[in-house]
């Protein structure tokens, strides 16, 4: 048997391994299996990358980046109108509701523990503050296990069950705007029966942040797929909770690679800004502002 | 071939089981802050929300950078004195090597306590560590690096004195006889130790200036932190690390000095003033460095036009950090000061050395504090509240423990191994190495060494996933831990040409080696 059947044989198996459904892990993650499917993995590994580097290579490399060709895929944007925007705080409310979002509490020891994914800053007039889901995200770069990563669709999402709480991306984050849970969530009384139960919950000790309400994209694509209809801008404009609730329109959502829709037309508008744009975080909310009101 | 042993190796006097017992102290009640945190979250610490009124990394961050710092100053004294071959350094070459490692032990729990999810941390990061935060070189290479790094030091260097104290009637026998690990007291393991120590220290010394320069780049490379942002930061913190562990030096050298004195020990004059003076002259020219870095870097910022950069500038200036920060100028000041008289004038005070010692480490304690808060209560872009940070009874508990834990270690280590290199009276037997022995070992040496760093490399590339589409896990789970093992390993190839038991074979014999028993006192 030659060299390149031996390599086959081997991918093979460990392809085999790796795509079977992950068993419910022991008490720190691994199970006496998987370690030593690591194990020979690894082993099996450096012996392929002696025997031929660029095979072996390419192997590791596509069996992680091997994903789903698709034919159109959105990019997710917000554009925001300050003009529109009365300061509500609507958003606020809505976000804070869909989102599982917990209670702010009162004591001087809970000052600076509130989680707001929707913040509204008020300087010099009011301004409605998601996370603006940059494109070249300063959060994921120094995220040391990759907790928060930016997906296809080019939402940054968070993986709560990955995070160990370091706060880094906290630092790195130029909005300020993730959040960490400096200690257990409580809804008090029944309000625990009003949680959503399409989002989870997160445990003390990991960072969140807006998602742009990912679980409501979801639920819309479902939708679609099941009816076999094409996603309508005149729907996603309105699609997050905080578009939905906003009574005066300032809140638009959509997707950017479409230059038909909404979002696309108005990030066009001679009054687009992008908060801190200098940074080259490339974010994707928009401001729409007269010159001068907005001092970021 | 004979030894000298000191006093005190397995004699426990009273006053040392006092010290312990009340090192013990401080000790429990971190321990028992650390339990209220676990349990409570961090609420219980002073930290909050970055843009809510606080600041979300605080006196854990500043307490590991130190200790860090503390272990890059202990384990670079240590390689310097070895590859610049200083006489003058010689015996407090241990105590280096055990500063580098024992603030290492205290610098990971200052770490664990800082993160939302420890256990989570611990587990996580070697499964999916990504190479690109700049944690992955802090995780790894400073914590692990640092840590073989001095570990493998302190080994070598003590084999000898390991071997020495086998031969007495200590108990744990077996401790002693691991650590010489096979030492027989030739002349020639003696030569073929100073040699790899030599190229060890070659070797180590760029690589800690990269680990240090990691734990810089942490904050150097935050565009969203005015403050941070900076392509000084790796150098002052290089600097700024050196400058505290060879401050800490002179402290703990001065300190065992003087135990040494007053206990009346065949060792009591190892430790020379002029040891001392050495690490004065050294700390002067560091903190002269440091201030030259530090002066440099608030000119470009106060001559930023209105930028956020200048509201932090003001803040430590003349703002909430101002007596912080002019505390801190005023002590390096005043140690650099001391220093600098006491060179010009030759004329050194055992008392003012240990002052300036002590001094830069608070000093040194204070930058990085403003270093890591005001950055974060004062640097926000966008129109946040202005935050302030005070640190909880329970983070200084935590931190104190691992102050008085880093102590304890040094007592306990007195007690079972000599503290200072042992003399060494008569000659070596000589045993000359037999030609293929040399080559084996050579062969042994090139052998770990590649496979060291084949492992580094292929963990790293692993981890990196270089020319893959960015943000997704390692290529291969655990990869870091290949990088991790790649690393240890290539630092333990010198260890290995050290100590490959190819030296003589039995029949090379011809004098027996006779060690001493028994103690011998001058
Ligand atoms: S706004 Fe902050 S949290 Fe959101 S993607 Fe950008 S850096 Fe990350
Ligand atoms: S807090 Fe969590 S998400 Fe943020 S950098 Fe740390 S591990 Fe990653």
């Amino acid at each position: 048997m030659n060299m390149n059947k031996l390599q086959d044989l081997w991918i093979k198996i460990v392809r085999g391994w790796f795509s079977k459904e992950k068993k419910p892990s022991s008490k720190f993650g691994i199970t006496r299996r998987g370690a030593i499917k690591i194990l020979t993995f690894w082993s099996g590994f450096l012996a392929a990358f002696i025997a031929d580097p660029k095979k072996s290579w390419g192997f590791a490399k596509n069996k992680i980046t091997a994903k789903r060709k698709q034919g159109h895929i959105p990019k997710w944007g917000m554009v925001i109108d300050l003009e529109q925007c009365t300061g509500c705080g609507g958003c606020v409310m809505a976000c804070a509701q869909e989102n599982n979002i917990p209670f702010p509490r009162h004591g001087k020891e809970y000052d600076g523990t509130q989680i707001l994914w929707m913040n509204l800053l008020n300087n010099p007039s009011p301004f409605p503050m998601p996370c603006m889901q940059c494109e070249d995200p300063p959060c994921v770069k120094v995220c040391p296990v990759g907790a928060t990563s930016i997906n296809d669709e080019g939402l940054v999402v968070q993986n709560y069950g990955r995070c160990i709480g370091c706060r880094y991306c906290m630092e790195a984050c130029p909005y300020s705007v993730k959040f960490f849970n400096w200690d257990e969530p409580e809804w008090p009384g029944s309000l625990k029966e009003l949680l959503n139960p399409d989002v989870s919950t997160r445990p003390k000790g990991v960072v969140e942040k807006c998602t742009f309400c990912e679980q409501r994209i979801r639920a819309y694509r479902e939708e679609c797929e099941i009816t076999q209809t094409p996603m309508k801008d005149k729907k996603l404009q309105r699609l997050t909770a905080c578009a939905a609730t906003c009574p005066t329109r300032a809140i638009i959502f959509g997707d950017l690679n479409d230059p038909e829709s909404e979002v696309s037309k108005l990030s066009q508008s001679p009054r687009a800004i992008k908060l801190l744009k200098e940074l080259g975080t490339k974010p994707k909310v928009t401001y729409l502002t007269k010159q001068g009101s907005v001092k970021p | 071939m004979n030894c000298i042993l000191p006093n005190r190796i397995w004699k426990f006097s009273w006053h040392w089981l006092i010290l312990s017992f009340i090192l013990l102290i401080p000790i429990g009640n971190g321990i028992y802050a650390y339990l209220i945190q676990i349990h409570e979250g961090l609420i219980s610490t002073g930290m909050r929300t970055i843009g809510l009124g606080g600041a979300s990394w605080g006196l854990n961050i500043c307490y590991y950078i130190y200790f860090a710092g503390l272990t890059f100053g202990g384990i670079t004294t240590a390689a310097l004195t070895r590859l610049l071959k200083i006489k003058e350094l010689e015996p407090i070459t241990r105590l280096a090597e055990l500063l580098a490692l024992f603030s290492l032990f205290m610098a990971a729990p200052c770490l664990l306590s800082d993160l939302g999810r420890p256990i989570d941390g611990a587990l996580f990061f070697p499964q999916y560590g990504e190479a690109r935060s700049p944690f992955f070189g802090t995780f790894t290479m400073a914590a692990v690096g640092y840590f073989f790094a001095s570990l493998v030091y302190l080994w070598l260097a003590g084999r000898e004195d390991a071997y020495m104290c086998a031969q007495q009637d200590f108990s744990f026998k077996w401790f002693y006889k691991l650590w010489a690990f096979g030492y027989r007291g030739t002349e020639e393991e003696n030569e073929c130790h100073h040699k790899v120590s030599f190229w060890l220290a070659l070797i180590i010394v760029p690589l800690l200036v990269a680990a240090t320069s990691s734990l810089g780049v942490v904050f150097g490379i935050q565009v969203g932190r005015p403050g941070w942002f900076d392509a000084l930061q790796a150098p002052e913190f290089v600097v700024l690390a050196a400058i505290s562990g060879v401050g800490a030096l002179i402290f703990i050298s001065a300190v065992v000095r003087s135990v040494l004195h007053t206990e009346d020990d065949p060792y009591k004059d190892a430790i020379s003033q002029k040891t001392l003076r050495w690490l004065s002259n050294l700390l002067w020219i560091l903190i002269l460095i440091y201030l030259y870095f530090m002066a440099v870097d608030l000119l470009t910022s106060i001559y930023s036009s209105e930028t956020i950069e200048k509201v932090v500038t003001r803040a430590t200036l003349f703002g909430p950090y101002a007596p912080i920060f002019w505390t801190m100028i005023g002590l390096f000041l005043i140690s650099f000061l001391i220093l600098f008289i006491q060179y010009v004038f030759k004329h050194y005070k055992t008392g003012l050395m240990v002052a300036a010692g002590v001094m830069v480490n608070f000093a040194a304690v204070l930058k990085r504090y403003l270093i890591v808060i005001p950055s974060q209560t004062y640097g926000t872009y966008l129109p946040y509240i202005h935050g302030h940070y005070y640190p909880t009874w329970g983070e200084y508990s935590i931190v104190t423990a691992a102050f008085a834990a880093e102590l304890l270690l040094f007592l306990l280590f007195m007690k079972v191994f000599p503290i200072i290199p042992l003399k060494i009276t008569g000659t070596r037997p000589s045993v000359p190495i037999k030609p293929w022995g040399k080559i084996l070992k050579k062969a042994f040496f090139v052998g770990t060494l590649s496979f060291g760093l084949t492992l580094t490399v292929v963990g790293f590339l692993a981890s990196a996933r270089i020319g893959v589409k960015p943000y997704l896990d390692p290529i291969i789970p655990w990869s870091p831990v290949v990088f991790i093992i790649g690393v240890m390993i290539s630092l333990y190839s010198p260890a290995v040409y050290e100590v490959s038991p190819f030296n003589f074979s039995s029949r090379d014999l011809s004098q027996p080696i006779k060690p001493v028993s028994g103690r011998k006192q001058e």
